[in-house]
């Protein structure tokens, strides 16, 4: 508590505390007295609320930081994702090993998504976990793939990590989709845009005929309910492969936090604080110039992480 | 890019495009009937222009024309200690004319997902020579003759959902409607999502009064016991299907070498059957009885019987029989010991009435293995599919007992829709107490139908059954869905009703309806409908039940079959004899460990709705950025002299100042 009291002070440059300006922190040490001691003895209702100020500063800036990396920096994250597995879907078409049916590993790209109506061209992964859902839109595991019979469900946030599904809200009837499977081109065209209640159900399982389903989350920055597209097919399917997993997680049907993370995330948050007190004390022994260009590096590098295992944590089509 | 697509899309349509059957060379055919709307059951399979040399191998495979013999499921006879996902036939003979005929157990996907067979994956029967040559690695065999089979919509052929609308489980006899339902409910304009698992009428009841699946399937009203611990307290019934008990039989004439088709049986036949003294001694012998040969006359019978096939699970089906048996005085006091033919007995065996089955009360509803010495051979087990396979590969119920055709005869209680799915016969029954001369019913249309002119009203005032001494078929008897009443959201309550609508209406129909079952009948149908009002009426709302979704059964949960548990009933556990308490296999979740308290709390915490996180947070920091400065600036000024506004904290500070 002492040290971060003085750290950020400006004045005192270096470990020479005795030239601190104020005068209660500069109260000299009794002989015979432990150090820490003394500080507490002379730990003042001033000192805690200036800690507590502080660390508010903090808090909020770092809160701050998260935002923008949320609607902004995320979404530079999800581009390069994007072009690493458009490259890597482009190969497995030409290999002719794209995956068309039974378990998909989750992860791999498995269509490409296009909507000329909203300018939407992203390459779908299978799974929908919001781990998932950072690099692009996902496909429900239990869905069969776009193009062939059934309902083929894909989620997609609508604001982090590039928002891709940000418009599909604004698509009318009759826009088309299209969408490119190892089995081929398929298209589809909006039948309705709906604003389904929370219930997984009825997103996933009542759905008749050769469809697509876009799911998404609306208020925009809120995730509390889903919004749907449903698209019909045109033409014929595909034929589909046995095999889909039958059993869906919670955390996949969208709107839900994925808690895969939550050690990651536990054990990252420590490693910075670790971190920031090790830069408070190399502060008090470098100086401060020096600290910043050491420290700074790695203390962005572990928020970075910070915020990238507590994305998850919100809603997975956020 | 666009010659990959280009590429892509024409691997895609080479591979989907189906090839036709090429002509035989040597004329060898197969055909099986029936060949089309199969659900899991025995199918004839006919071949001609075989040579009479060689035996013939059988095998169910995948695919209109199977690539390859390894596209064909080769388990054959059942291994010691199971029951295995498949049949085939290895040793069947060709006449001197080229021709033979087998009868193949061919299953879809639920009961062999190796293969997957369903309406969208055509599969077929694979006949062979056994001529000696090796298998070809690529193609069948050169002497192979193909037969399409083409399964009914089921479970499998539905689009797959997270939670389905309406989960289900119970009663076994229910099964084959219920797949039938759920294959054709899960498409067209107002899909339903149906999960069906096949347990018993006490395992369906079980999870539905625990709240584990929404509807039970059950021939039999809960017990008292069950209720007054039960988490759902409000349900209805709506009857959803009539069928029967059946005592099924395998046996062929050691005279003619025929199979027997025909046999009737009264109550105290089947009570010797059950409870005369197994390994050779009087319940071995029902076919030397008086009465049995008097009920049977002009036909030759096999030596033995084998232990009976009974179901070792807390069933429906073994409380009728058993209701049976106590209402008619014969049975009763053979069970007791005080059989007028057996005192009189000039037959070498030596008891009557086991002593381990002697004075056992009835109704029960759990059959069990008493006598430690005859485990081997007497041998409930669980599950009326096990039970029915069993006697349909002429199996006697102990592992590893030996049967010979002729000499011993395989009977056992299922139900008469799995009989007729397995053509196996079924046995003519006299009522209880019958007169003399009264004729023995048979469970068809009519005797079925007679029977329920008979029903009488149980204990709980709306759930019925047969007069097991009335006229007609006196184990007829009617599937009930369990439905509850309250604490359902609209969303569900929809849901059940349709399902109701559609078991009593349009399931009923001639095609949806498999054999073995009676159509509901007016009244029946009146009562369906009045449940299912109350279910539409049932107020209150409990929305855990609703948005909790399950993590562990999903709509392709068919783990109660036969796989995930032995089939054994556990015969003697520490506690004694007859452990009753089946375990429910299918629909309990299981909560994976986690790692610490507190990352579980916090994943209990956000698993719950998380829209808010998001605001929250964000709200929190501009706060934090608003208070963090205001105290950061107050902090910092400076200390007026005489205390000012942090007059407290000046104090303070004087005192420590002093104190040293």
């Amino acid at each position: 508590m002492t040290d971060v009291r003085e750290a950020p002070r400006p004045a005192p440059a270096g470990p020479d505390r005795a030239e601190a300006p104020s005068s209660e922190v500069a109260a000299p040490v009794v002989e015979g007295e432990g150090r820490v001691g003394a500080y507490l003895r002379h730990v003042t209702r001033r000192d805690v609320m200036l800690v507590a100020g502080r660390g508010l500063i903090v808090f909020g800036v770092l809160v701050a930081l998260y935002v923008v990396y949320l609607f902004v920096i995320s979404g530079l994250e999800h581009g390069v994702d994007q072009r690493g597995l458009d490259e890597r879907f482009r190969t497995s078409l030409a290999a002719g090993r794209a995956p068309i049916g039974g378990p998909i590993q989750d992860g791999r790209p498995v269509a490409r998504l296009q909507i000329p109506a909203i300018g939407v061209d992203q390459i779908v992964v299978e799974g929908t976990r919001g781990t998932l859902l950072k690099q692009g839109p996902g496909h429900l595991r239990s869905s069969p793939l776009p193009g062939q019979a059934g309902n083929a469900v894909i989620m997609g946030r609508r604001a982090a990590y590039g928002g891709p599904f940000d418009a599909v809200g604004s698509l009318d009837e009759g826009d088309v989709i299209r969408t490119v499977t190892g089995q081929g081109r398929s298209r589809y065209e909006v039948v309705a845009v709906r604003d389904a209640n929370k219930d997984g159900t009825n997103v996933v399982s009542r759905r008749p005929g050769n469809r697509l389903t876009l799911v998404t989350s609306t208020p925009k920055y809120r995730a509390e309910r889903r919004l749907v597209v449903e698209a019909r097919l045109i033409g014929r399917p595909e034929g589909t492969p046995p095999g889909r997993p039958g059993e869906m997680t919670r955390a996949e049907l969208g709107l839900q936090s994925d808690s895969s993370t939550v050690l990651p995330l536990l054990l990252w948050s420590e490693l910075l604080l670790l971190a920031a007190c090790a830069a408070v004390w190399l502060s008090r022994r470098w100086g401060r110039w020096t600290t910043y260009l050491v420290a700074a590096p790695v203390l962005a590098l572990l928020v970075l992480l910070v915020f990238d295992s507590a994305t998850p944590l919100l809603p997975s089509t956020l | 890019m666009l010659v990959v697509l280009l590429i892509a899309v024409i691997l895609a349509a080479v591979a989907v495009v189906p090839r036709q059957p090429a002509a035989d060379a040597a004329g060898r055919t197969l055909t099986v009937a029936p060949a089309s709307d199969l659900t899991g059951q025995v199918v004839a399979a006919a071949w001609s222009g075989f040579d009479p040399a060689n035996s013939v191998s059988l095998f169910q495979c995948k695919g209109a024309v199977p690539t390859s013999i390894s596209a064909c499921y080769q388990v054959l006879r059942p291994p010691a200690g199971g029951d295995p996902n498949g049949t085939a036939i290895q040793d069947a003979v060709t006449r001197a004319d080229g021709t033979g005929v087998a009868f193949i157990d061919v299953r879809p996907a639920p009961l062999l997902p190796e293969l997957g067979c369903a309406r969208s994956q055509d599969c077929s029967v694979v006949a062979f020579e056994n001529d000696g040559s090796p298998f070809p690695t690529t193609g069948l065999p050169p002497t192979a003759a193909v037969a399409r089979l083409q399964f009914a919509p089921g479970p499998t052929d539905c689009p797959g959902v997270a939670t389905p609308d309406v989960r289900t489980e119970g009663e076994a006899s229910a099964a084959a409607a219920m797949y039938t339902w759920s294959g054709r409910v899960c498409t067209g304009a107002e899909p339903l999502a149906l999960d069906y698992t096949e347990t018993s009428s006490n395992g369906g009841r079980r999870s539905f009064l625990s709240g584990e699946v929404d509807v039970a399937l059950t021939s039999l009203p809960p017990g008292a016991p069950e209720v007054s611990s039960a988490a759902r307290k409000d349900f209805a019934y709506a009857p959803v299907d009539v069928t029967a008990v059946a005592v099924a039989f395998n046996l062929t004439d050691p005279t003619t070498g025929q199979r027997i088709t025909e046999m009737t049986l009264s109550p105290r036949l089947l009570a010797i059957l059950i409870a005369g003294s197994q390994s050779s001694g009087r319940g071995s012998h029902l076919f030397d009885d008086p009465e049995f040969l008097a009920l049977n006359p002009g036909r030759s019978w096999p030596l033995f019987t084998t232990a009976p096939m009974l179901r070792g699970e807390t069933n429906a089906d073994t409380w009728l029989v058993t209701n049976w048996l106590q209402q008619d005085t014969a049975a009763r006091s053979f069970l007791d010991g005080t059989d007028a033919t057996c005192a009189a007995a000039s037959l070498p065996q030596i008891d009557c009435v086991d002593r381990f089955w002697k004075g056992i009360a009835y109704p029960t509803d759990i059959f069990e293995a008493r006598n430690e010495s005859t485990i081997g051979t007497y041998f409930p087990r669980r599950g009326t599919l096990t039970n029915a396979r069993r006697l349909f590969n002429f199996q006697a119920p102990g592992e590893g007992v030996p049967t010979s055709v002729g000499v011993d005869g395989v009977l056992g209680v299922i139900d008469v829709v799995t009989a007729r799915k397995f053509g196996l016969p079924v046995a003519r029954l006299l009522p209880a107490n019958a007169a003399p001369g009264t004729p023995a019913v048979a469970p068809d249309e009519s005797g079925m139908s007679a029977a329920l002119e008979t029903l009488k009203t149980n204990d709980d005032g709306v759930t019925q059954i047969v007069d097991p001494s009335g006229a007609g078929y006196p184990l007829t008897k009617i599937d009930y869905a369990m439905v509850p009443t309250s604490g359902l959201t609209e969303a569900k309550r929809v849901d059940v009703a349709a399902f109701l609508a559609y078991a009593a209406g349009e399931g009923q129909k001639t095609g949806l309806l498999p054999p073995g079952y009676l159509p509901l009948t007016a009244a029946l149908v009146a009562r369906n409908a009045a449940a299912s009002d109350a279910v539409v009426a049932g107020a209150g709302t409990s929305p855990s039940s609703t948005l909790n979704i399950p993590t562990d059964s999903g709509f392709g949960d068919f783990g109660a079959f036969d796989s995930s548990f032995s089939d054994f009933a556990s015969p003697f556990s520490d506690t004694g004899f007859a452990d009753t308490s089946s375990s429910s296999p299918a629909g309990v979740g299981t909560v994976k460990g986690g790692s610490t308290g507190l990352i579980n709390a916090l994943r209990d915490f956000l698993g719950g709705d998380v829209g808010m996180l998001l605001p929250l947070i964000v709200a929190l920091g501009a706060i934090a950025l608003v208070a963090g400065p205001i105290l950061t600036f107050r902090a910092q000024r400076p200390v007026p002299a005489g205390g000012g506004g942090l007059d407290e904290d000046g104090d303070e500070d004087g005192d420590g100042a002093t104190e040293p």
